[in-house]
Formats: C-alpha cells, structure tokens, sequence
C-alpha cells in the first residue's frame, strides 16, 4: 500500500512539489515559533514558590508646597517618619488586610526593577553567586505577603521565622545557597562581598527560589535587611495581603473609597492602588513579551493557514481533475473510508517525508543560534530540559509535527469526502 | 486585451467558486499581515496630526559621554547640549524644541469628586508649537515671556478639557495636577496614542519643572530632555546635521577628559522610532535585513501556497493553452494572459485584505502599534489608541497595497504561467477536459 501511495506521488509530483516547499518552509517557521513558545510555557508551568493573587501595591504621594494643606515641617525627617508609619498601621488596621511588608528600591515581585550583587563565601572564595538583592524591612512580613515558601513549596514562611537581629543578617535563596555552599552546612555563615571584603553578610536562612517573571526560570535572590528610617522612606513601597474571600477588584475598590481619606497624612495621600499581577503584566508588555507572544500567534495562524488553503485547493483540484481514478478504484471494490483514508493518508505521507529536510534546515538555525532560549542563565542547566538542545529539539519537532498533521488532515478532510462521496458510474463516465 | 482577459477571469472566477474563494481568502491573508505592518510603520513615521513635519524634522533623544575605554555614561540630552551643539545651528533651521517626557505617574483632581484622573503630562517649550502644529480650538500657546518666568500656564487637549470641567471654552481656568493649581491658556484638537512623541493630556513649560537645567557626566550634557530641529526644507536636513555632527568633532578635538558621542544622531524622523538604547544607535542594516526577511517570508508562504494552486490550474487548462499555441499564439501572450487572469484574483484578496487589515489595527489598537519596539510605553488607564479615518484611508496606504499585489501576483502566476507556456503542444492538445 505505502508503495503504491509513493508511486501516485511521484506521478502527482507536479503539484506535490509545490505542497512539499510550502510544507517544507511553513514547517520550519512553526518549528520556529513553538520552540519559543515551548520554553515559554515550560517556564509558566516551574512554580515560582511566591504568589502574587491578592496582593496590592499602596502607593502615596506627597503634596506639592504650593498646596493650601502643604506643611514644611511634616516633610523634614523624623515627623515624615512618623506620619509614614501612621499610614502603615492604618493600613494594616483596614478591614481585609491580611499582611503588610515594606520594601525598597523596587524589592517586590512583578515590577521591572532589578538590582544585583555578587556574594562570596568568605571560607572558600572559589565559591560565589550573584544574584537579585532586595531589601526588606523585617519588622514587617514581606515573606507573608507574598506567600513565600521553603522545603521546595512545601512549608510557608514569614520574615519573622528569620533572626533578622543578627547583624549583616541574610536570607539566600535555593540556587544562592546551592552555589556558595554546595551540600556543607550553611547557617549562620559568613559570606562577604564581591571585591568589598568589608561587606560582610551572615546567613540567617533559606527560601525557595522565585521567578523574576513567570515567564522567566527560576533565579538567584538574597533577602536583607533595612529599617524604615527617615532617609529612606522615599524608597520604600507598601505591599499589602488582602483576604482571599473577596477579588482583588472588589477589594481594591472598596479600600480606596474607604481608606482615602484617612491616608491623609502630613502631607501624604493615597496616590494608587495597583494589584501586584497587573504590575506584573504591565511589565510583561512594557519588556515586549506580551506583543512577541501575541506576534508569534499570528503568524502561526497565518503560515498554518496558508497550509490548510494549499492543501484543501490542490487536493481539490486534484480530485475535480481525476474523477476517473477515483471510479476505477471504487469499481474494483475500494470503499468510501479507503478512498477517504488513502487521500488523507497521502498528504501525511507527503509531510512525514519533508519533515527529515526540515529537521536538517532547523538544525542550521541552532547552529547558528538564531533560537532564542528565554531567560537563560549562564551555562546549560540539564536539570532544566529547555537547555538540553537534542531532547528539546525532538519536542518541538514533534509538537510542529502533530500541529501540521492536524492541519493537514482538516484540509484534505473536505475534497477527500467529495472523492469518497463520487458515483462510481459518473466517476467513470469522465473515462 | 487586457479586458478579455479580466472577463475570462471574471467567468472562471463563477464557474470554480469553492477554489477562487480559497485563493482570495490566501492572497487576503497575506496581503492582512503586510498591510497591517505597513500601516503601522505608515502611522509611525508619514506626516500625521499634530505630527505633520516629520519629512523635515531632525531628533536628538540621547548622548554618551566616553571617559575611557571601559569607561561611559549615557542618557537623554541636557538643556546644555542643546544650547552648545543644537541651537548655535541656525542656517536652514526653522524652529528647535526642546521636551522634558518622563515617565512618571501623574493624576488630575476632578472638581466635586474624590476620583483622580491618571494622565500624561509633557513639559515643553514656546517653539514646540510650531515644531508640531497643534489646531488650537481655544485660546493659544504659553507666550515666551510666561515661559520664561515659569508661570503655571497650561495647554490642555479638547478630551481632557472635557473630563475634568465639562466642556472646552476653559480658557483662563484653572486646573488641579497632583493637587497644584494650572492656568489652562489654550484648548487643542485631540492628537492620538498613535503619535505617541507628543501624545499627552496636557503640555506645561518645561521651566515649571524644577529639574529642567539639572545635568550629568563630566561634560554635563545628560540630562532629561530631546531636541527636535524642524529644517526650512527637506533640502537643508543634510546641512543641519552636517553642521551639528562638526560642532561635536571641533568639542571632541579640544576636549581631554571626555569623548562626546550623539551616536549617528541627529536622526531623521523615522530613524529615531528604531533609537530605543541611550548608548548605541540603531544598526540599520540589520533592521532592514530583519524587515525585510519577514517581508519575503509573509509574501513567499502564501506565494508558493498559491502558486501550486494556480499550477493545478493550468494543469486543467491545458487544452486551451494547446489549442491556443496550435494556432499560432506565442509563448509570451500566454504567460500575459495567466497573469493578467490571476491578477484579478490577486486584486479581490488585496482588497479583501485591505479591509481585515483595517478590522485587526483597530481590534488591536492598544498595542498594534508598539509591534517591534523593544520598549514599549503603557498608556494610562482609560486611554485610547485611536486611529483617525487619515491615517487608515489614504493614497500611500493604497499604493503599497497596489504595489504588494502586483508582487504577490507576480511570484503567484509568474512560474506556473512559464511551465504552462512551455508544455509540448502535442501533450497539451491532447491533454483531458
């Protein structure tokens, strides 16, 4: 049978030739688009053992000096202290509030901030790792509003677990500690600064790592600590936990009607409350993944159908244009289904045989390193299957593969039921 | 000829419904996906309102300062700068503005409601209007002296007059941003997201801001502004650039503790949509080569889909091409005919798809336009992308769906019209149907 469907392609090889190039090259460039999209939605899928659903950022604002209620004296220092930390414990008194944190320098999960450093183990300065540094004031629970987790997501942290009073004190996430400590103990070691020995850091625990963005793999984080003090309150930024019994809208809503008033403060006022997942898309569209996402769907829209148009009108044509093979074939006892099944089975015939030159001219593209892995961090991890190229590569080219067969099998689907459907005697008639 | 070709087509187009219909709707695909590209980069870089001297308009958005050779800093451009490199330039000059654009957020106080209202301020100065001509529909311009002094006077756009007091006679009232006073000195016509380098709520002097003669690097000309040199005339553009990129070389001669680098600016208009990096300019070379490669590709993929396509039909067609040959017409006549045939097909799908490309910019509106930007700017909430009906429907947008259906229909019937040609008449002849 395979013999014979070989044999009527190549008599076909006129205009199946021209399915085969646009299988050839539409194959290549979906190949193309599902490698970014696999890494893309394997990094959705790795958990980011921090959550960001029901959370808020509160943003305040100070009033400018030429304003009727501006007072000098409420900005200077201690009293603009004091009137931030009034703000705070209202805030953390509003009905709904789970937990506040207070952070700085752009600390908290979704925003497009990113400050790093680089820490070395003091006992083996073989041994370092760099990694996002985001400050914390411990006195409030940034690990609890932003559900933190340890033992690989399976124990809840909050800051206060932690022996923040211990000077220079650190938390590390898993990869940090992984990298400066391999598998000997690492509590309450110390480590120091990157060409700063002077900077000294004790560790005082471990958190799971988190994702930068979701789209992102996980990734080096080191927690440390920062009061509120009045020369650094400009920095700080108010997250807040709000119950999971009602949604973020609703919630958001009814805090910023209810608690406006009361947040005027000194000379500050409620300026926005924004959910940390909108922060986090927000960001996600401002770095142009949203749009690249979006672009890349398109366009496999578009070459996919394009395929499905080639193939449903050559077929068609084909089929308009060889009745007479068709009635020969069911007047010696071909049934509908095989009729059916041949036509369809001779276009996946002809996919399966350009997928081989595909694979070859992909391979190219890798050796090129034209494919774009997101978010890659340094050398190949094999733990994390989207560096591992050949295995990664069969993936994609097997996801492409059953993408294009799906197609392919639409677009014969209809001139293969006209070809089943044809009378054998006015098939043959056209004999 | 070229009708009774067309009329062939018309009637074949009748009697194979199913199979034109899937050509149309191929070429429409194909010509959808390009013309929605082209018409972004048409929106992006043609003379659209207030926009409307983008053809002679040179741009200065940021400088690096070299100290060394591991050693720089870079930014947006000091008022400094301007004045050294940018004003001193005044042969075939007709108007330089300078503009403070952050990216800060900014609220307006509603009257009677405890609403605010996020909007997009611009900090510019008096030769901004006639850089980019804003139709006034109240009041006019900050004047230079209320300018210079840094009076709170305001230009407000039609819809923000609207949302914060009702109407749009408001000249000489005032308004509330982050809860500071503004006089409203003149009302404009709407500008869109689209033409996102002057799009704002309300334009202020720049000498309101606090840090518009504040400077960094050694030679203080970072700083947070960019220049915009409107020329006299397309012709005095190579001139004006010319002039500036000297004056840096004489600085950069004289000067020992730093290298000033514009990067390959001043740029034209359209060139500094592709400036998105303070320390690098754009490599235009790659730009075009990545533009053009998926050029080819969004035409090549439906080409060879429809080629086949038209090659199947000739293959039906055969007899006719026979019988035509047999009496004596030659080979070149017949590849005219295919081609004139299939290009009535090609000009349904360009229309076709011309008209979806219109429904998909403006289903995806608010963020068709940032399509290839490394960067992109979020527009508050609530805002609009809207495109005017001009910036759609008009002559260059038609040519270039012209032009790409000519390509299309080129690269579609070329090849099966030449194989076609080229049968045995014999087999031709004798060919079934």
């Amino acid at each position: 049978m395979w013999r014979t469907l070989l044999k009527q392609m190549w008599n076909r090889r006129r205009s199946n030739i021209w399915i085969a190039l646009e299988l050839l090259f539409v194959f290549c460039l979906v190949w193309y688009i599902v490698d970014y999209l696999f890494v893309y939605n394997y990094n959705l899928c790795i958990p980011d053992h921090r959550d960001m659903n029901h959370t808020l950022q509160v943003n305040l604002a100070e009033l400018p000096e030429e304003h009727p209620e501006y007072r000098a004296e409420e900005s200077e220092g201690e009293a603009k202290l004091s009137n931030y930390k009034r703000i705070i414990r209202v805030i953390e008194d509003f009905p709904g509030v789970e937990s506040l944190a207070v952070s700085f320098y752009g600390g908290a999960p979704g925003s497009g901030s990113y400050s790093s450093r680089t820490i070395i183990n003091s006992n083996d300065t073989t041994l370092y790792s760099g990694g996002q540094w985001i400050t914390i004031d411990p006195t409030y629970d940034f690990f609890g509003v932003f559900k933190y987790t340890t033992d690989n997501g399976n124990k809840s942290v909050s800051t206060a677990d932690f022996d923040w009073d211990a000077a220079n004190g650190i938390v590390i996430g898993q990869q940090v500690k992984q990298s400066l400590f391999r598998e000997e103990p690492f509590f309450r070691k110390e480590v120091e600064g990157w060409r700063r020995p002077e900077s000294r850091y004790l560790i005082i625990g471990v958190v799971d790592d988190i994702k930068r963005f979701d789209y992102n793999r996980p990734q080096s984080a080191i927690y440390a600590a920062q009061l509120l003090q009045a020369n650094n309150v400009g920095n700080a930024e108010i997250s807040i936990r709000h119950t999971s019994t009602v949604s973020t809208q609703a919630f958001r809503e009814k805090f910023k009607t209810e608690i406006a008033e009361r947040l005027r403060i000194g000379n500050y006022y409620l300026l926005s409350v924004i959910p940390y997942t909108k922060i986090g898309e927000d960001t996600k569209q401002v770095f142009g993944v949203t749009n690249d996402i979006r672009l890349r769907l398109y366009l496999m829209f578009f070459f996919l159908a394009n395929i499905l148009l080639c193939v449903m009108g050559t077929f068609w044509y084909r089929i308009n244009q060889r009745p007479a093979e068709i009635g020969l074939r069911k007047a010696l006892g071909a049934t509908r289904i095989s009729i059916h099944g041949s036509l369809v089975l001779e276009a996946l015939l002809l996919l399966a045989l350009v997928t081989i030159p595909a694979m070859i001219i992909e391979y190219q593209f890798i050796h090129t390193d034209v494919i774009r892995t997101l978010g890659r961090q340094g050398a190949p991890n094999p733990a994390y299957l989207p560096d591992r190229t050949l295995l990664r590569f069969l993936i994609t080219n097997g996801i492409t593969f059953v993408f294009m067969a799906f197609i392919t099998t639409i677009a014969t689907w209809l001139p293969a039921r006209k070809g089943a459907f044809l009378a054998p005697a006015e098939a043959l008639h056209h004999e | 000829m070229i009708t009774v070709y067309f009329k062939q087509a018309w009637n074949l187009l009748r009697q194979e419904k199913l199979f034109s219909a899937i050509h149309i709707i191929g070429t429409g695909l194909s010509i959808t996906i390009v013309m929605v590209l082209s018409i972004v980069f048409y929106i992006k870089i043609a003379n659209i309102y207030p926009e409307t001297n983008r053809d002679r308009m040179l741009v200065v958005k940021s400088v690096s300062e070299l100290y060394g050779e591991d050693n720089s800093s870079s930014g947006s451009i000091s008022l400094k700068l301007v004045d050294e490199f940018i004003r001193p330039v005044t042969d075939g000059v007709e108007a330089v503005s300078v503009m403070i654009d952050w990216d800060e957020e900014h609220y307006a106080q509603l009257p009677n409601n405890k609403e605010q209202l996020q909007i997009i301020l611009k900090f510019v100065d008096v030769p901004f209007w006639t850089v980019f001509p804003f139709h006034f529909i109240e009041g006019k311009p900050f004047s230079e002296a209320e300018f210079e002094s840094g009076i709170t006077s305001v230009v407000v756009s039609a819809s923000t007059a609207k949302r914060l007091l009702g109407r749009t006679d408001v000249v000489g009232e005032y308004i509330s941003i982050d809860f500071k006073q503004y006089r409203i000195s003149g009302v404009v016509k709407d500008a869109s997201y689209a033409t996102a380098t002057t799009y704002a709520n309300v334009w202020l002097p720049y000498t309101i801001n606090p840090t518009y003669k504040e400077s960094y690097g050694k030679g203080n000309n970072i700083g947070d502004m960019k220049a915009f040199i409107l020329a006299s005339s397309v012709a005095d553009i190579a001139g004006i650039k010319g002039k500036i990129e000297a004056r840096v070389e004489q600085h950069n001669r004289q000067e020992k503790e730093f290298t000033l680098n514009l990067n390959g600016q001043p740029d034209r208009y359209w060139q500094s949509t592709f400036r998105f990096w303070s320390n690098v300019g754009p490599n235009f070379r790659i730009i075009t080569m990545q533009y053009s490669l998926l050029f080819l590709i969004l035409l090549l993929v439906p080409a060879i889909s429809l080629s086949g396509m038209t090659d199947s039909r000739m293959e039906k067609r055969l007899a006719e091409m026979g019988i035509r040959r047999a009496f004596g017409a030659p080979s070149g006549n017949l590849i005219t005919q295919i081609i004139s045939e299939n290009f009535l097909f090609t000009l349904l799908g360009g229309l076709a798809g011309l008209l979806f490309s219109y429904v998909l910019i403006l289903f995806s509106a608010d963020w068709v336009m940032s399509i290839g930007e490394n960067f992109v700017d979020l527009p508050p909430e609530g805002t609009k992308v809207l495109f005017t009906p001009s910036m759609l429907i008009n002559l260059p947008v038609f040519f270039i769906t012209l032009l790409i259906c000519f390509l299309l229909n080129l690269l579609t019937a070329v090849i099966p019209a030449w194989r076609a040609s080229r049968r045995n008449i014999i087999y031709s002849l004798n060919a079934k149907q």
